[in-house]
């Protein structure tokens, strides 16, 4: 009565639950975040590394939202039902957009240390990668229209080839060489000779160009003829033998003059049937090292033949080009710059790749997880092989690796001035260690911090400093000799408002073998500040009588240098 | 020595009772024969026939056995802590509250001394344990009009005479003999309907239970009448409350499901089902989970669409009907 029930049962079907798709794979703290796919209202869990965050079932269970959430330990998110076989991706890389929470000291001085506490600085990566990515800023110059200069100051490049990579400039490299030697066996300081292919967009303000060497990481070894130039030769044909893998190559070279042995990439593609690599006669006079792009890249056919030639024939030339000779095939690896903390070993470090699959000029790979067991920082993370055309940022897109700082004074759009950080270092994820620069404001400063994702500013650092001489040249002289006073802060760094201000200090001589300080023993210098750390001035020609005088400053606080 | 019952050990027609409260007693018929004149009498002439009454309340716990006992026409079995005999089925009522235990109250009719002692039962079970509480107040209303917003508490109630049937020399009734019955159901909503009429509408409603924190009905109290009652209650800081009543005083036969095709399925399917009596069915369940749609093709048919499942164990089909 009321209520009648079935003796028999119905069986239900299972449901396909499915993720489909995500909203973005990358979002600020907080964000909303969608993840799509169907029959979703029997997704019962959504991780976040060991997070289990909460979520909402949207638009008839085809629609999942959360929060980005606080503090996150991985960059995968995994969708879990309890009931149901998920199919799909559930597991699906996520990146938090880092943040800068706060910094300590607030006020403090040149080469202090100050701690950068945040959210997410490690910029995870694609899931796995734990890192503070830095990567350091190299100096460089413009020559000429098109050619910048980049000088390696803080690498050790002990073998394999030179590569340079661009950032925030849409121009490539079209080629780059050293300035003065043939050699890519370089050592540090030497200069690096960049072309780019497009000259507008060098006139960009901020930019900054890294240098990297690389080993050679894995080699296969194939079959192939040696071809041997003729004097005079202007251009010779390789014929490969069939059974290559349908991937990269190099031909190498052997320049008769250095003895050393070049190389250059190639991609092995199936558009059109041959490719042509040209010398300029810089290389074969052996002078220099240099080329130009491959002419045409082309078809690589197994058997097929290729021709390679030269602009110039050079005389008495000859050495022999080795198309493949030794073959070399770099498979893809992960590189890094790791950088213990702890003062221990700095310098390259690599992530091997054990998991990566080549097909048909694609690769896939798996992060790992490169989460050490020391603090580190990792300058830069990069897939790549022998060719500098195959240089890639794998994470230029997705990646979160910070790629600059600064220091700046004015509103967070409008610097008055932009100092660049540099010894930047990361403690763990969440802190950065730097060294306040030297700049010409103090109060109400800003830390910009630049990744791949975006800029993290924080505002209100002030920094102290205080006058202080270190030498005074020449140590003796006559009077109206010109007297130079070398020191550090002798001018107050810049307000907010943007004015400066002198520090206050009083520059006077005062004589040697008198004891106590009084005032007819002392003559007041005029003395004109240079800049922020120099004073000039004269002896004094009136009033003051020829002896041994201490050069006194005085400021606000007392003698500062005497 | 003084017993102090925690429960009470109640069996009616064989099945166990959770009951919270019993009550029995019957009288003697005796008639005091005064002659005239007379102050006093000296005679008594007492009667065959016992009057008594077994009044007992519980808690529902998933099953109501009394419930089951509406429509029988005969005697009904009972033991009271040893002390047996047949009664009638008088009165019956259910009293549903929300977030409150579903409370019976059900009265016999006896006609007869009971025998047997009694016996006091120590039972610590605590009744709480099994109690089902209101889930939800679900009302289909099959009439054109709608009744309200929401129910805030619900009664639904039967009752009959009873009367024994006794022939000259019998010591004890034959039989019971019913009269008339009716059934009602009294709900008590928040924003009654102004405009409902109150005479003269036929409506038919069907009460679910579904046990607390769970959304399997397990048990469904149908009505089909005419509204015989509406009323407005306001008082001082309380819920401005509503109450019509619906009375019934015919049967409807009872539903019943043969079978149905196809026996799996998932979401969004159709699935037929045959039976009998089909017109009176209000809702239609596949487990816990209320058919998505449904359609009356006939007395014997009806199809429905699968509802989203969570839980996708095989699950029986159920219907609220107003049979």
């Amino acid at each position: 009565m009321g209520l009648i029930t079935s003796t028999g049962f119905f069986k239900y079907i299972p449901p396909n639950p499915k993720i489909t798709s995500i909203s973005s794979p990358t979002g600020n703290l907080g964000d909303t975040i969608s993840i799509f796919g169907t029959d979703l209202d029997y997704v019962d869990n959504l991780y976040f590394g060991e997070d289990n965050l909460n979520f909402a079932i949207l638009d008839n269970f085809q629609r999942i939202e959360f929060q980005v959430p606080f503090d996150p330990n991985t960059g995968v998110l995994e969708i879990k039902s309890n009931s149901f076989e998920l199919t799909g991706n559930n597991k699906i890389s996520f990146l938090p957009i880092f943040q800068i929470e706060d910094f300590n000291p607030k006020s403090a001085s040149e080469g202090d240390t100050i701690i950068v506490s945040g959210k997410v600085l490690n910029s995870i990566i694609s899931g796995n990668v734990y890192a503070n990515p830095i990567t350091d800023d190299i100096p460089y110059y413009f020559s000429g229209n098109r050619n910048l200069f980049c000088l390696d100051t803080s690498r050790n490049i002990t073998d394999g080839p030179l590569f340079c990579e661009e950032f925030n400039i849409n121009s490539e490299i079209n080629s780059f060489r050293t300035q003065s030697i043939s050699t890519f066996n370089l050592s540090s300081g030497r200069q690096i000779y960049l072309k780019f292919d497009k000259a507008s967009d060098l006139s960009q303000k901020y930019y900054e160009v890294n240098i990297f060497a690389f080993p050679q990481i894995r080699q296969e070894y194939f079959e192939s003829n040696q071809v041997a130039l003729a004097t005079g030769f202007s251009s010779f044909t390789v014929n490969l033998i069939s059974g290559f893998p349908d991937t990269n190559y190099s031909v190498f070279y052997t320049s008769p003059f250095s003895g050393s042995t070049h190389y250059y990439s190639f991609i092995k593609n199936k558009t059109t049937g041959s490719f042509d690599i040209e010398f300029s006669n810089a290389l074969l006079s052996g002078a220099d090292f240099r080329y130009t792009a491959i002419k045409n890249t082309g078809f690589f056919y197994d058997s097929g033949e290729y021709k390679i030639y030269s602009s110039v024939v050079p005389a008495g030339y000859t050495s022999h080009v080795l198309p493949f000779e030794n073959n070399k095939l770099y498979k893809p690896f992960l590189m890094s710059s790791i950088e213990k903390i702890d003062g221990q070993a700095i310098g390259d470090a690599y992530i091997g790749l054990n998991n990566y699959n080549f097909i048909n000029n694609e690769f896939s790979l798996n992060i790992p997880n490169a989460n050490p067991s020391h603090a580190f920082k990792v300058n830069y993370l990069t897939v790549f092989n022998s060719g500098t055309n195959l240089s890639t940022f794998l994470y230029d897109s997705t990646g979160s690796y910070l790629k600059k700082g600064y220091l700046a004074i004015g509103n967070q759009d409008n610097f008055q001035e932009k100092v660049p950080l540099t010894n930047i270092t990361g403690v763990n994820k969440n802190i950065l260690i730097f060294s306040i620069p030297d700049t010409n404001f103090h109060i109400n400063g800003l830390i910009e911090l630049v990744n791949s994702t975006g800029i993290a500013k924080k505002s209100n650092i002030n920094i102290v400093e205080t006058p202080i001489a270190t030498q005074v040249l020449p140590i003796e002289g006559r009077r109206g000799t010109n007297v130079m006073i070398v020191g550090k802060s002798f001018k107050k760094p810049i307000l907010i408002d943007g004015t400066g201000d002198y520090n206050g200090v009083i520059v006077r001589f005062r004589y040697a073998d008198n004891i106590y300080l009084e005032k007819k023993n002392t003559f007041e210098a005029d003395f004109l500040l240079i800049n922020k750390n120099l004073l000039s001035g004269k002896i004094p020609i009136k009033n003051i009588p020829t002896g041994r005088y201490a050069l006194q400053m005085i400021s606000e606080n007392g003698s500062l240098f005497e | 020595m003084f017993y102090n019952s925690k429960n009470v050990n109640l069996k009616i027609d064989g099945q166990d009772i959770l009951a919270t409260e019993v009550q029995l007693s019957y009288e003697a018929q005796i008639a005091p024969y005064y002659q005239l004149g007379d102050q006093y009498a000296e005679r008594i002439v007492p009667e065959n026939i016992i009057q008594g009454s077994l009044n007992f309340s519980y808690y529902y716990t998933g099953v109501d056995p009394i419930k089951n006992l509406i429509s029988r026409n005969d005697s009904i079995d009972f033991d009271y802590g040893g002390i047996k005999e047949k009664g009638y089925l008088k009165n019956y009522n259910v009293r549903f509250s929300p977030h409150n235990p579903i409370l019976c109250n059900a009265e016999l009719t006896l006609f007869r001394a009971p025998t047997g002692s009694f016996s006091p039962v120590y039972n610590n079970t605590d009744i709480l344990e099994n109690v089902v509480h209101v889930n939800n107040i679900s009302i289909t209303n099959f009439n054109d009009q709608n009744i309200s917003g929401s129910y805030l508490s619900a009664n639904y109630s039967y009752t009959t005479e009873i009367r024994p049937e006794i022939y000259i020399g019998d010591t004890q009734e034959r039989r019971g003999v019913f009269g008339p019955r009716e059934t009602s159901l009294n709900i008590v909503c928040d924003n009654l309907n102004p405009l409902l009429e109150v005479s003269g509408i036929k409506v038919g409603a069907v009460l679910g239970v579904a046990p607390f924190s769970t959304s399997l009905i397990t048990q469904g109290y149908a009505i089909t009448g005419f509204l015989t009652k509406k009323s407005l209650q306001s008082r001082s800081e309380e819920l401005l409350t509503n109450e019509i009543t619906i009375k019934q005083f015919n049967v409807i036969e009872e539903a019943e499901i043969y079978g149905f095709t196809p026996t799996s399925g998932r979401y969004r399917d159709k699935i037929v089902i045959t039976g009998k009596n089909f017109n009176y069915v209000a809702r239609v369940f596949f487990g816990e989970y209320e058919a998505d749609s449904f359609t009356i093709l006939g007395e014997n048919t009806i199809t429905a669409i699968v509802p989203r499942a969570r839980n996708i164990s095989n699950q029986q089909i159920r219907m609220l009907t107003l049979a």
